[in-house]
């Protein structure tokens, strides 16, 4: 059984509302009928300009109250997401109507380029927050990602407690086998698993050790793919962190670059108007 | 020092001894001009010279005011010695070095004896202290060069095994300074450090905790070798290689030379003290004593003494010194201060045995109440914890709507808030017009560890009030006699109080901690059913029907548990001692029995019940879960929880244990019985009024409570007492130490100064972290199960 999301919260109370809110402005719309074509620069289009302008106030205020209103703020912080999401997806449809569907490569449809690509490092996000975290390995298990590298860290302690004192041949299949389990940011990302050896390479390793160490070598070889596997499972979680944070390191850039696109928009469009007088 | 000779044929005042009440004696003596002269054997006050070096000095009883005319002030040994030398040259003291040998009275002039002269006085003053007869230990091979009473010079020892003995705060404080250079134990002979200081308190379970001192607690000392010290504790005789042992087990009166004085003493009793009258005055007229060698061993008390036989011996009246303090207290009341001083003392039989100072002290801190008929006083399930005795009048304690319990003048109440952070279990009320004395939990607690007919009585109390409030329908004096004849039991963690199938042998009533009842299923598994706090009763199946049924189901201790046994016979004749009783309980055990045969158990509902004891959920009033199928890893809620709490979260995300999806983090959970409060020196830990438990400024960062909590959820944290550096937020400056303040415990507060409750839960973006309390957490993760 699943809970609510900020996504369906209140029974997607803020999809029908945005739903309805659009179903509004495509009525309008369509029965405007301005003098030289709809664009932007006709009474609905400043208004929907205006439209839009305040619904991107409206998400970049989403990151000041989640990051400056601790103490106090209305309602909870995923009271706050559901709307983010919905009337951000609701945006990518006011512009075009604010611009009567015209678009060309210029200054003018910077912004809309920029938030468009917001707009969907924000569905990545939105798609990563309700579908990922039941997807961590460790959670079913009940234990926590910290406890997989808890438990790394003691395999480790096991190895090295074995590998005193023994031969320089002994030395290098450790170092062959247990590698150092320290995943990259991509690694994380692609969820890429730590190479195990396989069997035969395994055996290889064993056939370079005396004698008097092979009983020793075959402990090893249980701790050591016990720290692999161990690896493994720490990596697809970590990764699924990763995974849920990485978007955000696009949505925030790109709402930036959006908003100054925008007032860049803003200014020209305000220039000209003034300047044609 | 000054030394003078004595020529005058008779003194008006003979001072015996320069500690702290002798000086303070003599320098009134000389303010008012009376010909005295102050005998000392050693030094100015010897004991604190005989202090450890740089010995911090405290100045209690705190709100008692000082009267002396040499000062006294908290500080080092070395700077109140310093006041003190000056002292006693400004107020022109007569100050002799010499030994007495003893005092006679001769007609109505007494003859004090000091080396070869003889000095005649009108009146004595004898403020020697106890410190000059150490307390033995009596056991073999105390009597070797390396077993010593005194420590000055902690430094001079390096490398060796040293046990100290004791566990006040001499011995706590040479144990301490040793450590540093040697290897020390510390043997105490019982479980805890009650006697001593806070601060002190504070000092030994640090070092215990890290290792530096090894703690023998309830141990003795068998016999004494050379090289060895062989130890006695609860785990047997334990061998301790020593090179020196530091005994400071207190000290006696010196009773040959009271006695010799013409001083009174009881024969039976060898440690006992001299009496006297409420001017200090002995059994001999003009023989006045003060200070620890009448029961009164701080400092400020005995400058105070000193000072007021002066006054008296010129025939000036005195009131105590606390005397305004004692009037602020009763000054509201109807009749002289006098009368309800005396009312409220003679109608408290708990209080009988305390000294006069003892019981001035408890007056002082607590509030006296004059309360209308029919007025609440606290109700059930509040959180405070203060304790209540009926001065005049009489309380109703109304257990449920048919349960009520009425109380007399001398009894008491609220006993149940000395076990830390339980809620009132009932609701009180005055039946009529009455006084009441309501004292802080702290100040019982302190009376309780040094007054043993105090811990007696509430001992006592306290089970028959258990006992009471299970079966309110049976005659008090029954109720009586059948806790006489009961049993205390303690179970630990996981221990079964019975077995399904045992015989029914005899009724258990929970007084401490929780159990749960579990069943086998028909695959012999067992399956665990429900669980009972303190102040239920389970057993009583078996003991019904005369036909001695074995028990049906097993109970089993969730945490530690004490228990009231009460065997069958007894609880067969209290059942016979009332019919309501006798149906009520009938009824219980017939729902109860219903209840065992209709519900759903099954495995996963088991298995949900085991996670919740294991856990201790079942103990907590409010928790913090995260929901691992809605939880992003954001760490948004600690973050939120840092911004709150001056940049330190008090909750770890990563941490805690899962059941199913449903994920407790490591964060207080305002537990119903929080073991954080037990011990806490200065009661640091406390409870809202709406059930958060919170930890006041007064916390000295002990670390008691982080090591008490089983949850882990306390941690010591710097105060940071700069708020915001630039250079430091650049990574141009470090943080120094001198911008961190002390070390103090921290942990979750609800966010209980904020309107909008916790700010964790808030800031969630999912909706993962939740704050419930245990049968809203209980459903939850029966949802997440798959169970309904």
């Amino acid at each position: 059984m699943r809970d609510e999301t900020f996504v369906s919260q209140r029974h997607f109370a803020w999809l029908w509302i945005v739903v309805v809110a659009m179903l509004v402005l495509f009525g309008i719309y369509w029965l405007d009928h301005p003098i030289g074509g709809r664009n932007g620069a006709t009474r609905l289009g400043y208004i929907y300009g205006g439209i839009a302008a305040a619904g991107i106030f409206f998400l970049m205020w989403y990151g000041v109250r989640k990051r400056y209103s601790y103490r106090g703020g209305t309602g909870t912080l995923k009271g706050w997401l559901g709307p983010h999401v919905w009337i951000g997806v609701a945006l990518a449809f006011v512009v075009p109507l604010h611009s009567g569907f015209n678009l060309g490569w210029n200054v003018h449809s910077l912004p809309y380029l920029l938030m468009l690509l917001t707009i969907a490092s924000g569905l990545w996000g939105a798609f990563a927050y309700v579908r990922l975290p039941s997807e961590m390995e460790a959670r079913r298990e009940g234990v926590t990602v910290r406890s997989y590298i808890d438990q790394i860290e003691q395999v480790t302690r096991e190895i090295q407690a074995l590998g005193k004192d023994r031969s320089a041949a002994f030395a290098r299949v450790i170092e062959a086998m247990a590698p150092p389990l320290e995943p990259s940011f991509l690694q994380l990302l692609f969820t890429r698993p730590f190479h195990a050896l396989t069997k035969d390479e395994i055996s290889a390793q064993l056939a370079t050790l005396p004698k008097d160490e092979y009983q020793m070598g075959l402990q090893l070889t249980a701790l050591a793919s016990r720290r692999i596997h161990l690896g493994k499972q720490m990596v697809v979680d970590a990764g699924v962190v990763v995974q849920m944070r990485a978007w955000l390191y696009l949505h925030l850039p790109l709402s930036f670059g959006c908003v100054a696109a925008v007032c860049i928009h803003i200014f020209w469009v305000l220039f000209y108007r003034w300047s044609a007088r | 020092m000054a030394a003078g000779t004595l020529d005058v044929a008779s003194l008006d005042v003979a001072i015996i001894g320069a500690g702290p009440a002798g000086i303070a004696a003599a320098a009134n003596a000389a303010r008012h001009d009376l010909t005295h002269v102050l005998l000392e054997k050693g030094e100015l006050a010897n004991t604190i010279y005989d202090y450890q070096k740089a010995k911090l000095v405290m100045a209690e009883p705190r709100k008692l005011p000082l009267r002396s005319l040499v000062g006294f002030e908290e500080g080092s040994r070395e700077s109140i010695l310093a006041v003190w030398e000056q002292g006693v040259r400004d107020a022109h003291i007569h100050l002799v070095k010499a030994e007495v040998r003893g005092i006679r009275k001769v007609g109505e002039l007494f003859e004090i004896q000091h080396g070869n002269e003889v000095t005649r006085a009108r009146a004595v003053i004898l403020s020697i202290g106890v410190q000059g007869t150490p307390r033995k230990l009596g056991v073999p091979g105390e009597e070797l060069p390396h077993v010593a009473y005194s420590l000055s010079d902690p430094d001079q020892f390096r490398g060796m095994n040293i046990l100290v003995a004791g566990a006040g705060d001499s011995a706590i404080e040479n144990a301490v300074a040793l450590s540093k250079h040697n290897q020390v134990a510390i043997l105490n002979r019982s479980a805890e450090f009650a006697r001593a200081k806070d601060g002190n308190v504070k000092l030994i379970s640090e070092a215990i905790a890290e290792g530096k001192i090894r703690l023998f607690a309830n141990s003795t000392i068998n016999r004494i070798t050379r090289a060895a010290v062989f130890v006695e504790t609860p785990d047997g005789e334990v061998e301790l290689p020593c090179d020196r042992v530091i005994v400071r087990a207190g000290a006696v009166p010196p009773r040959k030379f009271l006695e010799g004085c013409g001083i009174a003493l009881p024969a039976d009793r060898p440690a006992a003290l001299p009496q006297v009258d409420g001017h200090y005055q002995s059994n001999v007229p003009g023989l006045y004593v003060v200070g620890a060698l009448i029961g009164y061993p701080l400092i400020k008390q005995a400058m105070n003494q000193g000072y007021e036989v002066i006054e008296h011996i010129l025939g000036n009246p005195v009131e105590p010194a606390d005397q305004e303090l004692i009037k602020e207290r009763l000054a509201h009341l109807p009749g002289t201060i006098e009368q309800n001083y005396k009312l409220i003392k003679n109608s408290l039989p708990l209080f009988a045995e305390l000294s006069e100072p003892q019981f001035r002290e408890l007056l002082i801190d607590s509030t006296v109440h004059q309360l209308e008929g029919n007025k609440v006083v606290f109700q059930r399930l509040d959180y405070t914890d203060t304790f209540f005795s009926i001065v005049s009048g009489g309380v109703e304690v109304k257990v449920d709507e048919t349960r009520q319990i009425h109380l007399a003048p001398g009894a008491f109440f609220g006993e149940l808030g000395l076990i830390s952070g339980r809620r009132r279990s009932a609701t009180v009320s005055t039946a009529w017009p009455s006084v009441l004395l309501e004292t802080p939990r702290k100040q019982i607690l302190k009376l309780i560890s040094s007054v043993e007919s105090v811990k007696k009585q509430l001992d006592a109390t306290f089970t028959l009030r258990s006992i009471q409030q299970i079966f309110p329908e049976a005659e008090p004096e029954f109720l009586r006699l059948i806790v006489h004849r009961s049993k205390q039991k303690v179970f630990k963690k996981g221990e079964a109080l019975f077995k399904e199938g045992d015989p029914g042998d005899a009724l258990y009533v929970i007084r401490k901690g929780s159990v749960k009842i579990s069943k086998k299923d028909p695959h012999g598994v067992d399956i665990t059913r429900s669980y009972l706090p303190a102040g239920n009763f389970v057993g009583e199946m078996a003991l019904l029907d005369e036909t001695d049924a074995p028990r049906s189901a097993t109970v089993s201790a969730v945490v530690a548990c004490e228990a009231i046994v009460i065997e069958k016979d007894s609880f067969r004749a209290l059942l016979h001692s009332s019919e309501a009783l006798r149906a009520r309980i009938h009824a219980l055990a017939e729902k109860r029995k219903l209840e065992g045969l209709t519900s759903d158990h099954n495995r996963k509902e088991g298995a949900v019940l085991d996670f919740m004891f294991r856990e201790g959920i079942t103990d907590a009033s409010n928790v913090l879960v995260i929901d691992s199928d809605l939880c992003v890893a954001c760490d948004n809620c600690e973050t939120a929880c840092a911004a709150t709490h001056n940049g330190e979260s008090r909750l770890d995300r990563k941490g805690g244990k899962f059941y199913a999806a449903v994920q407790l983090p490591i964060s207080c959970r305002h537990c119903e019985n929080p073991l954080c409060m037990v011990e806490c020196p200065p009661d640091a830990l406390a409870r809202n009024p709406d059930g958060e438990v919170v930890i006041r400024d007064s916390c000295i960062g002990c670390g008691l409570c982080v090591s008490n909590c089983p949850y882990g959820v306390i941690r010591l944290v710097h105060e940071q007492k700069k708020k915001f550096d630039i250079f430091e937020w650049l990574g141009l400056r470090k943080r120094k130490p001198e911008d961190e303040g002390p070390a103090k415990a921290a942990k979750c507060d609800m966010c209980s100064t904020l309107p909008l409750g916790p700010a964790c839960v808030r800031a969630c973006p999912t909706g993962a972290a939740l704050r419930i309390n245990p049968s809203e957490l209980a459903g939850l993760m029966r949802r997440k199960g798959g169970m309904h």
